[in-house]
């Protein structure tokens, strides 16, 4: 059966185990609780008649607290960026651990989110910075796992890049 | 100076020592941070003590006393120093960092080792098996039987051969919690079906595979699900020993250890801080929203107040129309404009304000004369002074020199003497004193009036007020003159204060810094 390397990459507490957990068990929870280490979730999707698995790595935040180790990345098919539409500064954070990924992976695609769409009232992420963004021709989507908002399309998405691109 | 948690530490450790620890010391263990001063006496303790000792230290003990480990360590040889193994307690290995600050404290940070060690032990102790010489095939049966009985202690072991891995022993009960099965290609084991992560931990094991020489390599944590919803965190350790390469992984069994780490504190703290950070600066752009709004609004306003008091005055000037008021017609009328000329002149005060908050106004420092401002503020006060019967006396130091933006400290005069003129009975005296003397220069504003009472004077200088003074002629006040007073003296970087007493007269005193 077909195995797809998936990787959550973001700042901290943007929302990268509560995408996940969204998607795999579509639950959602409003404690933080931090990631230390690699949790690996599975999901078995159908696309285009193909069975595919995916083994979606769930990072530690990249941090001063801690440093993700290119490592982790090796073998990834495709990958996340999370960002948290609420701390503007987890844009350039996701932009840093980019250049990392698309290095190690070879230019795997990938799919910048942009997470708590349902924060409007704290919102800081100006529509200029999503058009920049898509501006370098990459896929920008602004998700909530809290409302499961976009959730399951940005991963089906990404698989389908990541399949295209055999 | 009782024993903190490690919750209170990040908040009270100095910036290069919170920066080490995060930097340098591994996130999971329950670290224990000792601090002892340039003599080596204890200063401070944090984190889980009786970890490594049987009582807590007494501050200003020496530390060698207390910790006999550290016997000689102090003050590092190089700066920190790391330790390894080092056996604190009976059963009890930790790694030692010691660090001097700038300020010539020593950190000592104890990592608990317990666990490595126990993995590491009876390996050193094939080594020295087979240092001695034993008989070849004994060793390696015996190298395999000493890894096979850990999983008693929670290990499992495996022997990595060419194409995949071999279980040493049993599985350990861990394992059948997070429901792990065990995947056989050909005859040996696929291990990456089971521990997906050791795909790239592979990456980094390989170097110790490969190596001519015995090593180990330690991998990151990773994390698994047990059936009963708790998760476990798992660690690998990669073994190269006497040309065989071992596999082991452990749990990190110490639950309280990973919740209780600081990383997750210290991400929370982080996140609280960055909210607060976002608030402040909304606050501010709502602040200066504000600011804009009331400048707009009271520069609108300016025409239509102004058209009102032209009316009065053509009114009031209108002597046929005069002739025919009663007494309490023309009151109202002078009523009138004296309501709207008041209005006139608070809303030029909040116009000023609103652009001093803005920051709407830059300061052109020049030189100027003291004569020139005491004349100019005696001018704008004339009037009043005059209806009041105030005497104004301007005293000038030769000396005096003075570096300052003409208008806005003018503006600010003006609004301290127009204040005095306010509270200074008829026949008082007002005196705009310019003074140099060794401690410095002052511009003071004195008057003999009403004074003021200490509440009065704590709130005089907060912007806006809802309490204003009536003045002697029953003068309202506006609540803002002295709050335009005060940004224009710090603008200036000078500073302002005020001495009275109720019905002692009030003294404003400007410190001028050149
Ligand atoms: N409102 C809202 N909160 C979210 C959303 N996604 C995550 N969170 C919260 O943000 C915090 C951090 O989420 P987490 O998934 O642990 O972030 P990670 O560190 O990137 O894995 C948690 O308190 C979540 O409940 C979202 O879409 N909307
Ligand atoms: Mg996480």
């Amino acid at each position: 059966m077909l195995k797809k390397k998936i990787a959550m990459l973001g700042a901290f507490a943007v929302g990268k185990t509560s995408l996940v957990q969204q998607y795999v068990n579509s639950i959602f929870s409003e404690k933080y609780q931090t990631t230390i280490g690699v949790k690996i979730d599975q999901k078995v999707v159908n696309l285009n008649e193909t069975e595919i698995t995916l083994m979606l790595w769930d990072l530690y935040g990249d941090d001063d607290f801690m440093k993700m180790k290119p490592a982790y990345l090796i073998g990834s098919s495709g990958y996340l960026l999370v960002a948290d539409g609420t701390r503007a500064e987890t844009i350039d954070v996701a932009l840093t651990l980019h250049e990392m990924a698309s290095e190690v992976t070879k230019n795997a695609p990938f799919i910048f989110l942009i997470n708590k769409s349902d924060l409007k009232e704290t919102w800081e992420i100006e529509p200029e910075t999503i058009n920049h963004l898509k501006s370098k021709g990459w896929h920008v989507m602004i998700t909530s796992a809290k409302d499961n908002n976009l959730v399951e399309e940005a991963f089906t998405l990404l698989t389908q890049m990541i399949l295209a691109k055999q | 100076m009782a024993q903190h948690t490690i919750n209170n530490m990040i908040r009270e450790f100095s910036e290069p020592v919170i920066k080490y620890i995060l930097h340098e010391i591994p996130p999971y263990v329950g670290l224990v941070v000792l601090q002892a001063d340039q003599d080596a006496k204890i200063k401070n303790w944090y984190g889980p003590l009786d970890k490594y000792f049987d009582s807590l230290p007494v501050e200003n003990n020496d530390i060698e006393e207390y910790a006999p480990f550290l016997v000689g360590m102090l003050p590092p040889l190089v700066n920190p120093m790391v330790i390894s193994h080092i056996q604190v307690k009976a059963n009890t290995y930790a790694e030692i960092h010691i660090l001097a600050d700038e300020y010539n404290q020593n950190w000592i940070f104890i990592i608990d080792q317990t666990r490595q060690v126990e993995i590491i032990h009876p390996i050193i102790q094939l080594f020295n098996e087979e240092k001695l010489g034993g008989i070849t095939d004994k060793k390696q049966s015996s190298s395999q039987g000493t890894l096979s009985a850990l999983y008693l202690l929670d290990y499992m072991s495996f022997e990595k051969m060419s194409d995949g891995y071999k279980l040493l022993g049993n599985t350990p009960t861990w394992f059948e919690e997070i429901n792990g099965k065990l995947h056989f290609s050909a005859k040996n084991i696929d291990l990456t079906e089971t521990f997906p992560f050791l795909e790239v931990f592979h990456y980094e094991a390989e170097e110790i595979w490969n190596a001519p020489h015995d090593g180990k390599f330690v991998s990151g944590l990773w994390e698994e699900n047990k059936k009963n919803d708790e998760k476990i965190y798992l660690q690998a350790l990669a073994l190269r020993h006497i040309k065989r390469n071992y596999l082991l992984i452990k749990p990190l069994n110490d639950q309280s250890d990973i919740n209780d780490g600081f990383i997750q504190k210290a991400r929370d703290q982080k996140l609280t801080l960055d909210q607060l950070a976002s608030t402040e600066k909304k606050l501010k752009q709502l602040l200066s929203f504000k600011d804009q709004f009331v400048s707009i609004i009271s520069h609108d306003l300016r025409s239509p107040i102004g058209a009102v008091i032209g009316l009065a005055n053509l009114l009031l000037s209108d002597t046929l129309l005069l002739s025919k008021m009663n007494i309490t017609q023309l009151e109202l009328l002078s009523d009138i404009k004296n309501e709207m000329l008041r209005l006139l002149d608070y809303n030029d005060k909040l116009f000023q304000w609103s652009n001093l908050e803005l920051g709407n106004f830059r300061i052109t420092r020049k030189s100027i004369l003291p004569e020139h401002i005491a004349s100019y503020v005696e001018k704008m006060q004339a009037a009043k002074l005059r209806d009041k019967n105030i005497t104004f006396i301007k005293e000038i130091d030769p000396d005096f020199t003075l570096n300052a933006d003409e208008t806005l400290l003018g503006n600010a005069l003006n609004n301290l003497v127009g204040n005095a003129v306010k509270f200074t009975p008829s026949g008082g005296t007002i005196a705009l004193t310019f003074i140099k003397n060794r401690s410095g220069s002052y511009i003071l504003v004195k008057d003999n009036g009403m004074g003021m009472d200490d509440e009065t004077r704590n709130y005089l200088f907060s912007g806006f007020t809802r309490k204003t003074t009536v003045g002697t002629f029953g003068e309202k006040g506006t609540g803002l003159g002295l709050g335009i007073v005060k940004k224009i003296i710090d603008a200036h970087d000078f500073s302002i204060k005020v001495e009275s007493e109720t019905g002692q007269g009030s003294t404003f005193i400007i410190k001028i810094i050149d």
